[in-house]
Formats: structure tokens, C-alpha cells, sequence
């Protein structure tokens, strides 16, 4: 599939998804908050990067903004060298189908389907038959080969969100969102959990992953901070205690802050 | 996609539960419906006492009015009559001489009764008389010898065991009032199963006792063998060339046997189409709901699918498809209890009088094909509807923590809902203005269906909107049952909403088809006989009385005045009247020295006491319309096809919309099918006790065998029809509202299943098994009561202005208790639906339930 890729980098060469000055506002009148506030970032092809920030800071608002699953109010997404804005939802449908994968903390699989449908399931939306040996080979990737025909009710958390994954990769994406990911899992299973999308981000794809957890974030090349709704600022290289610093003047920062809606406040 | 639609339904069997039952009882009652309108179209009658008639020849029982233009003879309406139409004899020669013709032989009859120590006897419907001539018609065998000169008689079977006599010995027969003595020379076995008794007389005592003499009911033809019925059944048409004449072969020859059949047909037909229908609209709508449910418990698998790359219409498509994949199986299941379903309706229909069960039913393979298609239809468009919410969740739904719904009411919903609120209320204006009478619930029916569609529209907003209104009460005396309760309806305001639609709709239709019906005949009883001053009334149920009788009643002691009493039904042909096309004029027959004392009526113009020979009273508003004044010409066309041209003597005033005609009793009375009056009508002298006047006239009548002595209760209306019409509504009323209430309950037991991490949850941080339920069941009350007042305001806004045009009051009349009792059955469902799978699901360990994936 690598020759894909060439038909894919036409505009912006080197970046796999950019943002420019976006924001997002929820709710109107007294209930408006403003999410993201400008949030102008770019994400080079074949990079894994952590997004971090306070709870409420609007990482989640961000991710689905530049995964095209919600359409700021202004501002700009370039994904894959496409431009989101104006884009329908059929397309920006075809668009996510074909170019993202997805990652979410919890709820990432149809329960009436096994693991291997689960993981086939973006072929049938495409309207084409799994591929088999795909499907069989990324389940390998993730350990689960021998669990083909569980249901997700049958399976622990972890072991869920690894079949996740192998749903997000099986497409071979230009992106890979994930929100949180581990957020449910013990040490072990979010270390290997980690250690596959590294591997992915190594093998070309561009993993774009938020968390709450310092040593997750890591194993990131890069780490961005979100508060209130801006970018205040990134780390190369990161190592668990650095971040895990920074994370605590955040978090004061923001508590210090008045809540940041326009209006009444946050109910 | 149509796999992963397989899957889902297979995973989630108890969710689609509610629809698939739905679709299966739909199927089935539409089937049964389906199984009365072919029952009604084909009017297949087999033959009793012509059964050995290849052909038989008789009156067509039907009219052609005129629609618009009494000149135009294309657009005319077919309109049953309501008396026998009676045919030459001298057709008998004609047929004779068509080829192929081995003998035609003329069958007639009249009411001929025999009676036991002053008891009639009858086997069956009715007692008639015929000419011997006609048994060949059957054949009776003959045990005995057959009746050859006057004062004899052949009794058939049934009769002779029950009046326990035998050949040979003498037996009481009434006819037309009048009780003689006949010897019976032989019994008559028929030739199969009979519903009405037969007397064989002689020729000449055929002649002699019957009224209608010198014409015949129906003429058998018996073909020559090898001959081809089809074509000699052509050929015989061809001799004839007479469109007032039918020549019947098969299961139709039996309409000359039971003409009433015909007019039957024209009641069963629309009532079948009329409950179809229904069921189709309650059915859309009931299905809609519980798909909706289903989609509403799987948010967030369907935004999860948006997010991965599920395009809108691949939504909508997996969700039709899964309507599809149960509706089909549904469909074809549902067929099966039809086959049981249609016959039992059948049965409870034509008892009811609706039509006459000698008509055979028939649900042939066309109701089985149309019902599941029209069932899998109904289970699409419910889809449509359905499939167009989550089609537009947003991908993010799913994730941010959005499984309840924050859309009350759309636009499109709140366009057609005003749309359907607009011709509900058109409809009650046109009942309210133009209707009147008999005919005001033509529009009311339909305007009930379009404010039900209405509410139904946007009931999500409307069950907020209520349940805000009834929280504060509801939380002060509930406490926190009352407040977690409340909490619940109106956050999920969508998915109550899937059971709060058809509580509402099966109350709506059931409160307004049944009050309208009540109301409606009360309104026809009061009015039809309000024109008549009767006392007590005397009934025949031996085919009528003798004209001397009404002398003899009258010299009665305590009788003031008495009067024949006939009704019949017909149109006014000339002038030409468009007001009576489809439900031609009431009319009834008094005898004219008694019409002006027993009609009750202040005139307007004439005078009652001339109401005798060739004349005619007519209401007020008809003299005017038509033109006509006192001793003006019309012609009449009466209820045996005949004409009358008459002498208008009196205008008198009517409640409008339930109009008579008045006319001589005798003259009505030769135009009816047995050619006699079967009531009279008596006032009582000033002063006279009604019992003593019972009494005076029960000695009077012991000569008449069989007649009944009532009170004014008794007099024949026109509403008669109407009542039987109300028996059957109530009892498809019935029917659909216990559909509707199946599906309710099925939404509820699914809806709370559905709640399984739920209430695991509320367990987990310390509620108690005694709190979950309690909160259910203030849930469940919300439920039926939201449910109960919508449904009450859409028949409360069709009922009131109806009363008010029929009645001239703002009640409805009937039993209130049936109000109470539909209340009462949606609510216990309502309840018993949400408290027994809150049961089951709380029996589960909490734990475990509150981690299940859904
Ligand atoms: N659908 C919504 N409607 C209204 N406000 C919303 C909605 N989604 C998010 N918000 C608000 O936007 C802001 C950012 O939310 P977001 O979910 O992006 O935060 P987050 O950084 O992901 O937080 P967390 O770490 O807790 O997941 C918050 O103040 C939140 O209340
Ligand atoms: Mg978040």
C-alpha cells in the first residue's frame, strides 16, 4: 500500500494534519463554551505525538476537530492534504473510512460483532469483503490471533482495546487518533498497547494520541499542552518526570482561573 | 451491510421483539380483514333450497341511482334495496323455451309459520311457505304424498320433530296473521343443511296465502344433462335482456334464496376496508415506535460506526434492512393465526347482524399475499420514519457521553404534525357546518385519526412538556422515587415517548370510535322515532298481521288510537333529489285513519288524517329543497324497485339529518318483502295505567300467535342498523386498541431491559431494590398518564362538537365505564410492562450487570 502514499502527500508535503487558528464553541447563550480557542498545530507524516492538558482543556474537542468527526467554527483542518472545511459528510465520511483510524477509551466495538467482524467492519463499510490474511496478520500484530471468534463481552478490557487497534490499522490510515487509550488499562497491557503504536508511527503512519498519563505520553516524540483551549507550549523528547511536571503547573494554572465559559458556567 | 444486520438482530433478539410482534398481530388482523372484504366481494351464498337448480333466475337486489344527473344512466350508484324485488311467472314460459332447458320451474315464498298450543315453531331464521312445485327445486325427499288440493301441507323435517307431528295428522299454520288448520300428507327431508324452515302447500293454497301472489322470488332452472351451465346461463341472459334480472349460477344462486345477503354486502365491505385501514395506520405507527426505541438503545453503536466511516445512508440502510429481515418473518408467521383469526371474526361479525352468515366466508390466497405485503410495507415506512434520527447522530455521540437524547421535537415533525392538527380541526368544522345527523361521523372517524396523527408527531415534546407540568406534584409525594422518576421521563423524553404514542393512540381511537358510535345511535333512536306517539307496541314474529287486526286492536279497552307500522326504505325519483344517493330516505308507513294521532308531529302545511290511497308526507326541509307543496305530485321509488307516483297532503318539521317519510301503512306494507306490517303502534287512552293497557292487549293479540307486547322501545328504527354497525365497532375497536396495548407493553419490557447497567449502577451506590422499583413504577404512572390525557384530548376534541351537531349537547351519551375501563387496561399494562422486567433485571447481581456491555 506504500504507493498510496505518493497519490496521498500532493499539497502539504511533509504534514499529516495541520490546524489552523481553530475554534470550537458548544452551546449558545448563557451555556456557550468556547473549547478550543485558536488552536493553530501541525503534525509531520510518520510522527507519534502525545496531546496533554488539564481535564476540560479541550483535548477531546481538538482530536475530534482534527479527525474531521466534528466541524470547528471557524478556523481550518488540513488531514492527509485534504481540506476539511466545506468537505460534506459523505465525504468527510469516505474520508475517515480511508485515511483515519480510531482509537477511544472505551466503547470501540459493535458488541453483536466478534472480534475479527470488529476488525474487518471498515472493509464492509467500504463495501468490500475483509481481507482475510489482513485481517488474520493485524490481529497477530496485537496478540489476539487465537481470539478470532470472541465477542467483545467475552473479552477484558485490555484485550478490547487491543482489537481496537487492529480495527484502526487494518485500513493502513494516514492518521491514527486515539483518546486516551489506556486510560483503562494496567501498566503492563498500556505498555504494550504503547509499544504498537510506536511501531505503527515507525512503519509511516502519524499517530496523534491524547492522554492523562505522563509515562504514556512518553513514549510519544513529541508532546503538545492544551489549557483552556490554546496551545501553551511542547516537548521533544519527553521523559515521564518532565511531563509530569509540567502537567502540575497546568493544572494550578487552570484551577486559579475562573471557568471558562462566557456565561453562567458549566452546568 | 445486510450481515451486519443479521448479526445485530440476533444479538439484540429481545429489542426487536416489540417490532416483530407488532408486524405479526398486524398481519394477522389485516389478513382477517382481508378475509371479510372477499368475503363481502364475492357474496358467495350457496344454495339451500334451489341447491338442485343449475341456474337460477331472480330480481337484482340492487339499484342504480342516479349520482348527479337523473337523465345520466353511466354514473349512477348501485344501491342495495330494502325489499324484495318479485319477478313475472310468466318468465317461467320464456325460460322454458331457451335450448338446453329441461324445465324451469318458479319458486316463491311468504311467511307461513306452524304453531303449537299458540307457540310458533320455527327451525332456523325464519318459516316460509312455498308451492310444492318448488321442492323439485332441492330436492326434498318425500316421505309421504305431496299436497294436491287445498287445506294440505308438507312439512319439512325439522319442523315436523320439533311441532311432534307425523303424516297424517292435523297441524295449526299461521299465515299473515291469520291461523287455519292444515293435514299434513308428508315430511320432507331437505337436501342438505337448511337455515330456515320450509311449508310445502298445494298450488292453489299458495296462490291463496300468499300476499305477494302473481309474482315469484326466483326461478329454478334445471338444465338438460350434457348441457354446458355456462353457456346455457348466457343464452337464458340473452332470452331475457332485462337489467333488473340476474341469472345466478354456483355459490351465487343463494342470493335468490336470501336476498338480505345483498345489502349486507354493502356494510361489510367498508367495515372491512374501514378496520384495515386502521389497523395499517396503527400498525405504521406502533412500529415506528418500537424501531425507534431500538435505535434510540444503540446510540452509541451507531455513532461508533458513523466515527469508523458509516456513512448517513448506510445507517438509515442497516436500519431498514433490519425492519426488513423481521418484518418478513413477522409477516409470513403472521398468516398463521389468521387462518383461525378470520373465520372467528367472521362469525362474531355476521352474528352481530352485519351481514348474514348463510354468506359462506371466504380468505382466499389474495389476503394472504396483500397482509404480509402490506405488513412489510407498513414495517418500511415505519423504518423511514425511524432511520432518519440516527442517520444524522453526529460521530462524536457516541464518545462524549450522549446516549440521551437532547432533540425533543424537529421541524419536519412539527410541520406535518400542524399539518395533521389542520385537517383535524377542517374535519371538525365541515362536521360541525355542513354534516348533519346520521352522517355527522362520516367526518368525525377521520378527524380522530388526523389529530391522533398529530399529537403523535411530536408526542417527545409533548411527554416533556407534561411530564415538566406533573414533576413538582409527582416529587412531593413521591419523594426521591418521585424525583429520579421524573428526571428520567423527561431527559428521555424520546425514548417514553415510544410507549406514551400508542397508550395515546390506542385510547384516542378507542374513547372516540366508541363514543361516537353510542352517541350516534342514541341520537338516531331519539330522533327516528321522535315523530312517533306510541304507547306500547305490538310486534309479529310470525311474518306480519292481518289487516283487521289494527280494527281489532283498537277496540280494545285503554287504547286511544292505533296504527299499522311499517319501514322500509326508498328515494324521491321525481322531482329529481340528490340528497338521498347512497342511503336512501327512512321510510315509514302508518296507517292512515290512526297517522295523525300516532304521528306525533305538529304540521306544517296539510294534514296527517289524509295520509291514505297514493299519498306521501314529507319533512319540511325536502318540500323545500325539491319544490314541492300539499297537493303536489312525486314519485317515489320504493323498496321493491317499484314506483309510486303520490299526492304530497302534508309538510311536517324534523330534526335535521334524521328526516322520514311519511306514508299509508298498507301501501308500504304490500311494497315489502313478506307484504304485511309486523308492528302497530298504540297510544293509550288519558288516564289508562300502562300495565292495565299490557294486559287488555295481551288478551287482544292471543289470537295473533306469536306476537310480542312491548313498550315503545320496541318500535323498528332506523337505527337498528346503526346499533348493529355499533356492536361490531366495538368489538374491532376493541381489537385494535388491544393490538395497540401489546406493543405498548412490548416497548416497556424492552425499554427497562434495556436500562440493565442502568439500574446495576443505581444498585452499585446504594439504592435499594425497594427505591429502583418504586422509581419504575412512578415512570410507569408518568407513562399511562401522559399517555391517557393525550389520547383523551384527541377523542375529547373530536367527541364534543360531534355531540353538540347530534345531540345539540356537548356530552357524548353511553357507558362511562367504558372510559374507565380502557384508562384502567393501558395503565395496569403500562404498569406490569415495566415492573416485571425490573424485577427480572434487578434479580441479576448488580455488579454484574452494571458492567455489562450493552
Ligand atoms: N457536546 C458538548 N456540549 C457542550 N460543551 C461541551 C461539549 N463537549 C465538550 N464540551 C465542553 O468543552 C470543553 C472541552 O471539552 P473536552 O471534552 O474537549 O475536554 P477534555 O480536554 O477532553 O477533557 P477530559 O480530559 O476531561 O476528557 C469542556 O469545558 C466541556 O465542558
Ligand atoms: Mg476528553
Amino acid at each position: 500500500m506504500n504507493s498510496n502514499q505518493d497519490t496521498r502527500t500532493s499539497v502539504n508535503g511533509t504534514d499529516a494534519v495541520r490546524l489552523d487558528e481553530v475554534r470550537k464553541a458548544y452551546g449558545r447563550g448563557g451555556n456557550r463554551v468556547e473549547a478550543l480557542r485558536g488552536v493553530t498545530m501541525s503534525f509531520t507524516r510518520a510522527s507519534f505525538t502525545a496531546v496533554m492538558g488539564p481535564s476540560g482543556s479541550g483535548k477531546s474537542t481538538f482530536l475530534h476537530c482534527a479527525a474531521g468527526l466534528d466541524v470547528p467554527s471557524s478556523g481550518s483542518v488540513l488531514l492527509d492534504g485534504r481540506e476539511l472545511n466545506g468537505m460534506d459528510e459523505n465525504q468527510l465520511t469516505r474520508l475517515r473510512r480511508e485515511r483515519v483510524g480510531f482509537i477511544f477509551q472505551a466503547f470501540n466495538l459493535m458488541p453483536a460483532l466478534n472480534v475479527e467482524q470488529n476488525v474487518g467492519l471498515p472493509f464492509r463499510l467500504a463495501g468490500r469483503r475483509p481481507d482475510r490474511s489482513a485481517v488474520v496478520e493485524v490481529l497477530g500484530r496485537v496478540g489476539l490471533a487465537e481470539r478470532r471468534k470472541h465477542l467483545p463481552s467475552e473479552l477484558s478490557g485490555g484485550q478490547q482495546q487491543r482489537v481496537a487497534i487492529a480495527r484502526a490499522l487494518i485500513m493502513r490510515p494516514a492518521v491514527i487518533f486515539a483518546d486516551e487509550p489506556t486510560g483503562a488499562l494496567d501498566t503492563q497491557t498500556s505498555s504494550d498497547v504503547l509499544q504498537l503504536l510506536s511501531e505503527t508511527a515507525a512503519s509511516g503512519q502519524t499517530i496523534i494520541m491524547v492522554t492523562h498519563d505522563p509515562v504514556a505520553a512518553s513514549a510519544a516524540h513529541r508532546v503538545l499542552f492544551l489549557a483552556d483551549g490554546q496551545f501553551v507550549g511542547e516537548l521533544e523528547a519527553p521523559t515521564a518526570d518532565v511531563v509530569a511536571e509540567r502537567m502540575t503547573h497546568l493544572t494550578a494554572r487552570q484551577q486559579t482561573r475562573a471557568p471558562q465559559s462566557t456565561g453562567r458556567g458549566g452546568f | 451491510m445486510l450481515h451486519l444486520a443479521w448479526r445485530t438482530l440476533r444479538y439484540r433478539r429481545l429489542a426487536f421483539l416489540a417490532t416483530f410482534i407488532a408486524v405479526f398481530f398486524g398481519v394477522a388482523l389485516i389478513v382477517a380483514c382481508g378475509g371479510l372484504m372477499e368475503t363481502g366481494v364475492r357474496l358467495a351464498v350457496p344454495p339451500q333450497r334451489l341447491a338442485a337448480a343449475d341456474i337460477v333466475v331472480s330480481g337484482k337486489q340492487t339499484y342504480g341511482v342516479p349520482k348527479e344527473d337523473p337523465q345520466d344512466t353511466e354514473n349512477i350508484k348501485s344501491v342495495p334495496l330494502a325489499e324484495r324485488y318479485w319477478i313475472d311467472p310468466a318468465l317461467v314460459g320464456k325460460i322454458q323455451g331457451v335450448p338446453g332447458v329441461e324445465r324451469a320451474v318458479a319458486e316463491s315464498s311468504f311467511a307461513a309459520t306452524v304453531v303449537r298450543d299458540g307457540v310458533p315453531v320455527t327451525v332456523g331464521t325464519a318459516s316460509l311457505g312455498h308451492s310444492w312445485e318448488s321442492a323439485e327445486l332441492g330436492p326434498y325427499q318425500l316421505d309421504g304424498r305431496p299436497p294436491t288440493a287445498a287445506g294440505q301441507v308438507v312439512l319439512d323435517r325439522g319442523v315436523a320433530r320439533l311441532a311432534q307431528v307425523g303424516v297424517g295428522d292435523l297441524v295449526d299454520i299461521v299465515v299473515g296473521g291469520t291461523t287455519a288448520s292444515f293435514q299434513v300428507t308428508g315430511i320432507a327431508a331437505p337436501p342438505g343443511e337448511v337455515s330456515q324452515s320450509a311449508l310445502f302447500f298445494s298450488g292453489d293454497d299458495e296462490r291463496r296465502l300468499n300476499p305477494h301472489a302473481g309474482s315469484v322470488a326466483a326461478i329454478g332452472v334445471l338444465a338438460r344433462p350434457g348441457t354446458d351451465v355456462a353457456d346455457l346461463r348466457g343464452r337464458i341472459e340473452q332470452t331475457l335482456a332485462d337489467r333488473k334480472l340476474v341469472v345466478l349460477t354456483g355459490d351465487d344462486r343463494g342470493a335468490a334464496e336470501f336476498p338480505e345477503a345483498v345489502g349486507g354486502q354493502a356494510q361489510l365491505i367498508p367495515l372491512a376496508g374501514v378496520f384495515g385501514g386502521m389497523t395499517v395506520f396503527v400498525a405504521i405507527f406502533v412500529i415506528a415506535s418500537t424501531l425507534g426505541l431500538s435505535v434510540q438503545q444503540r446510540q452509541q453503536e451507531l455513532a461508533l460506526l458513523r466515527s469508523i466511516g458509516a456513512t448517513p445512508r448506510q445507517i438509515r440502510a442497516m436500519v431498514r434492512r433490519e425492519a426488513l429481515v423481521v418484518a418478513v418473518g413477522a409477516a409470513i408467521l403472521g398468516c398463521a393465526p389468521a387462518v383461525f383469526l378470520g373465520p372467528l371474526l367472521y362469525r362474531l361479525v355476521s352474528a352481530a347482524g352485519v351481514i348474514s352468515p348463510v354468506v359462506e366466508f371466504h380468505q382466499g390466497f389474495i389476503p394472504y399475499l396483500a397482509a404480509p405485503a402490506i405488513g412489510i410495507f407498513a414495517a418500511l415506512v415505519a423504518a423511514y420514519v425511524a432511520s432518519r434520527r440516527p442517520a444524522r447522530i453526529r460521530p462524536t455521540a457516541g464518545i462524549a457521553e450522549a446516549a440521551l437524547r437532547r432533540t425533543w421535537v424537529s421541524w419536519p415533525r412539527v410541520v406535518f404534525s400542524l399539518l395533521f392538527f389542520a385537517g383535524g380541526f377542517a374535519l371538525i368544522l365541515v362536521t360541525t357546518i355542513v354534516m348533519e345527523g346520521a352522517v355527522a361521523s362520516a367526518t368525525a372517524g377521520p378527524a380522530v385519526m388526523c389529530w391522533a396523527i398529530s399529537i403523535a408527531l411530536i408526542s417527545p415534546g409533548l411527554t416533556r412538556l407534561l411530564a415538566a407540568v406533573l414533576s413538582p406534584p409527582v416529587r412531593a409525594v413521591f419523594g426521591l422515587a418521585g424525583y429520579l422518576g421524573t428526571i428520567n421521563v423527561r431527559t428521555r423524553a424520546v425514548r417514553v415517548a415510544a410507549a406514551v404514542t400508542p397508550i395515546m393512540l390506542a385510547v384516542g381511537l378507542a374513547v372516540a370510535n366508541f363514543y361516537l358510535q353510542t352517541t350516534q345511535s342514541e341520537a338516531a333512536e331519539r330522533y327516528y322515532s321522535d315523530n312517533l306517539r306510541a304507547d306500547m307496541v305490538l310486534t309479529s314474529t310470525t311474518g306480519g298481521f292481518p289487516a283487521d287486526a289494527v280494527e281489532a286492536i283498537r277496540s280494545a279497552p285503554g287504547v286511544e288510537a292505533a296504527s299499522a307500522y311499517v319501514t322500509s326504505a326508498g328515494w324521491i325519483n321525481k322531482p329529481y333529489d340528490g340528497s338521498h344517493v347512497e342511503s336512501p330516505w327512512p321510510l315509514q308507513g302508518v296507517s292512515g285513519t290512526g297517522a295523525a294521532s300516532i304521528a306525533g308531529v305538529r304540521t306544517v302545511a296539510g294534514n296527517l288524517g289524509d295520509l291514505t290511497g297514493d299519498t306521501v308526507a314529507l319533512p319540511e326541509v325536502a318540500g323545500k329543497n325539491l319544490n314541492v307543496g300539499v297537493g303536489d305530485q312525486i314519485t317515489l321509488r320504493l323498496g321493491d324497485r317499484s314506483a309510486a307516483d303520490l299526492r304530497v297532503v302534508a309538510l311536517y318539521p324534523a330534526k335535521e339529518g334524521f328526516e322520514t317519510i311519511l306514508l299509508p301503512a298498507d301501501l308500504l306494507a304490500a311494497h315489502s318483502t313478506t307484504g304485511l306490517s309486523q308492528q302497530i303502534l298504540v297510544t293509550a287512552a288519558p288516564g289508562t295505567d300502562r300495565d292495565a293497557l299490557a294486559t287488555s292487549l295481551r288478551e287482544k293479540v292471543a289470537g295473533y300467535p306469536g306476537t310480542m307486547v312491548e313498550g315503545r322501545e320496541a318500535i323498528t328504527t332506523f337505527a337498528e342498523r346503526t346499533k348493529t354497525l355499533a356492536w361490531v365497532n366495538y368489538l374491532l375497536v376493541a381489537l385494535v386498541a388491544g393490538y395497540t396495548l401489546i406493543a405498548v407493553a412490548n416497548t416497556l419490557i424492552v425499554a427497562t431491559a434495556g436500562r440493565r447497567r442502568e439500574l446495576g449502577m443505581q444498585r452499585l451506590i446504594g439504592a435499594t431494590r425497594r427505591q429502583s422499583l418504586l422509581m419504575l413504577s412512578v415512570e410507569a404512572g408518568l407513562v399511562a398518564v401522559i399517555g391517557v390525557v393525550l389520547g383523551t384530548t384527541a377523542s375529547i376534541a373530536t367527541l364534543l362538537p360531534f355531540s353538540i351537531v347530534v345531540l345539540g349537547r356537548p356530552v357524548p351519551s353511553g357507558p362511562f365505564w367504558i372510559y374507565l375501563a380502557v384508562v384502567a387496561a393501558a395503565t395496569v399494562l403500562a404498569f406490569v410492562a415495566t415492573l416485571l422486567p425490573g424485577r427480572r433485571v434487578m434479580r441479576a447481581r448488580p455488579a454484574e450487570t452494571a458492567v455489562a456491555v450493552e
